[in-house]
């Protein structure tokens, strides 16, 4: 099946235009149109895995981005983003379109995806357990994500810790993984054939890229995983990377307070985080290089996949 | 006066006639840890319980309790330090509770 790396870009441009792109994130599906022509070379790099597929049908969302007309379409030229014909924010500098685009699904999944448990995480999946990271921004979780998955973890998700209520399995909600200032070039420095999109200079994160899921990753886009393993990343420069244990209850509070949708889903939150807890030892993962994080992580998902060969638990 | 109540007067609500028992609010609770972690399902709020709070409503949820019977519960659970002063923080933990909606007062007949 033909991906977007593989289309070509006049083509990819006036499909923008037109009928619009889908992308099966797994648990979302969105339809992305825009006249910002810019956008198409960005959308051929981050999400360059991803199969073209017909437009036509249900999305969980619709945006397009348009260019400001008036005055900011000379001076300082602006561009905005609209989901079902509502503007989402204040309109953008015009040289910001993919990270305008991200965050602006970002917002759109953050309050439309509630049949699921969102939570504020990355998460990955490695021989077939689900470890969350769920963390406060400046943490380093998605720097850790990204080092995770160049390591060959396989991409559920870097901004939502999607949660099935029904079963408790973390789903795959895959989009490129969103990098800032130092770790653009730490993680461009221990994967250099990953693809990583265009440098955002000046926004109000700083310099903004991202690193795009993989063919891996977006072929198994339907493929959840039982969660394993919770680990709050703490970024600490200089610091040996450890873990060091969290009271659970603690844990189900940080957990909770983290989620994007807790209070609206009311008791089967409640559940769902509770099971969550009940399954996985929370631990919190300090770290200060990602490399270092990595091996802690591989020990411990290989002391797990020990212990589940010798007793069939974790 | 009982040492448990550290030299204070026992509050006229809390006649020894009245037993405290969990609401329907409080039916949804997990034991994390060294918590109780409570849903509740009026105010759909999350309450994370320290131990002795725990011990005072999972006594509850088997049966309503008085306030002595709470307090002699507390007697057993608290520090050294801390167990002249259980029966205030028995009145102070049911108050608590009975803000959040988590415990109720029923009066029974005097034994």
């Amino acid at each position: 099946m033909t991906t977007l790396a593989e289309w070509d870009e006049e083509r990819l441009r006036q499909v923008l235009r037109g009928p619009g792109v889908a992308l099966d994130l797994g648990a979302v599906r969105v339809r992305v149109r825009s006249a910002v022509d810019s956008l198409a070379a960005a959308l051929r790099t981050v999400y360059g895995a991803f199969p073209l597929e017909s437009s036509e049908g249900i999305f969980d969302a619709t945006v397009a981005l348009r260019r400001v007309s008036g005055i900011r379409a000379v001076l300082r030229p602006q561009i905005e983003i609209v989901a079902d014909g509502e503007r989402l924010f204040e309109p953008f500098p015009a040289a910001t379109d993919l990270p305008l685009l991200e965050w602006g699904l970002n917002y759109l999944i953050a309050n439309r995806t509630n049949h699921r448990l969102l939570l504020h995480a990355g998460a990955v999946e490695h021989g077939g357990m689900g470890i969350l990271l769920p963390a406060l921004p400046g943490s380093g979780k998605s720097t850790l994500t990204a080092a995770l998955v160049c390591h060959g973890y396989r991409l559920l998700s870097d901004e939502f810790g999607v949660v099935d209520l029904r079963n408790g399995q973390l789903l795959p909600l895959l989009r490129p993984i969103g990098l800032k200032n130092g770790s653009i070039d730490l993680i461009a420095n221990l994967a250099p054939d990953a693809a990583l999109g265009p440098r955002f200079h000046g926004t109000r994160k700083g310099t903004v890229a991202h690193l795009a899921p993989n063919r891996r990753a977006v072929r198994m886009n339907r493929t959840g995983a039982q969660p394993a393993l919770v680990l709050f990343p703490q970024f600490q420069p200089g610091a040996r990377a450890r873990l060091e244990e969290i009271d659970p209850g603690r844990a189900f509070s940080k957990l909770s307070v983290n989620a994007f949708n807790y209070r609206l889903l009311g008791r089967a939150a409640f559940d769902a985080v509770a099971r969550l807890v009940h399954a996985c030892q929370p631990r919190r993962l300090i770290f200060g290089e990602p490399i270092e994080a990595i091996r802690v992580v591989d020990e411990l998902v290989a002391s797990l996949q020990s212990s589940l060969q010798r007793t069939g638990t974790y | 006066m009982p040492p448990s109540w550290g030299g204070c007067a026992r509050p006229a609500r809390f006649e020894p006639a009245v037993r405290f028992a969990l609401t329907p609010a409080a039916s949804r609770f997990e034991s994390v840890g060294e918590h109780l972690i409570v849903f509740n399902e009026v105010s759909w709020d999350t309450h994370l319980l320290n131990d002795a709070m725990a011990a005072l409503l999972l006594s509850m949820s088997e049966s309503p309790r008085t306030l002595d019977e709470l307090t002699a519960l507390l007697e057993e659970v608290l520090v050294d330090a801390e167990r002249p002063r259980a029966g205030a923080y028995a009145v102070e933990a049911v108050e608590q509770l009975r803000s959040l909606g988590l415990v109720e007062a029923e009066v029974t007949e005097a034994r």
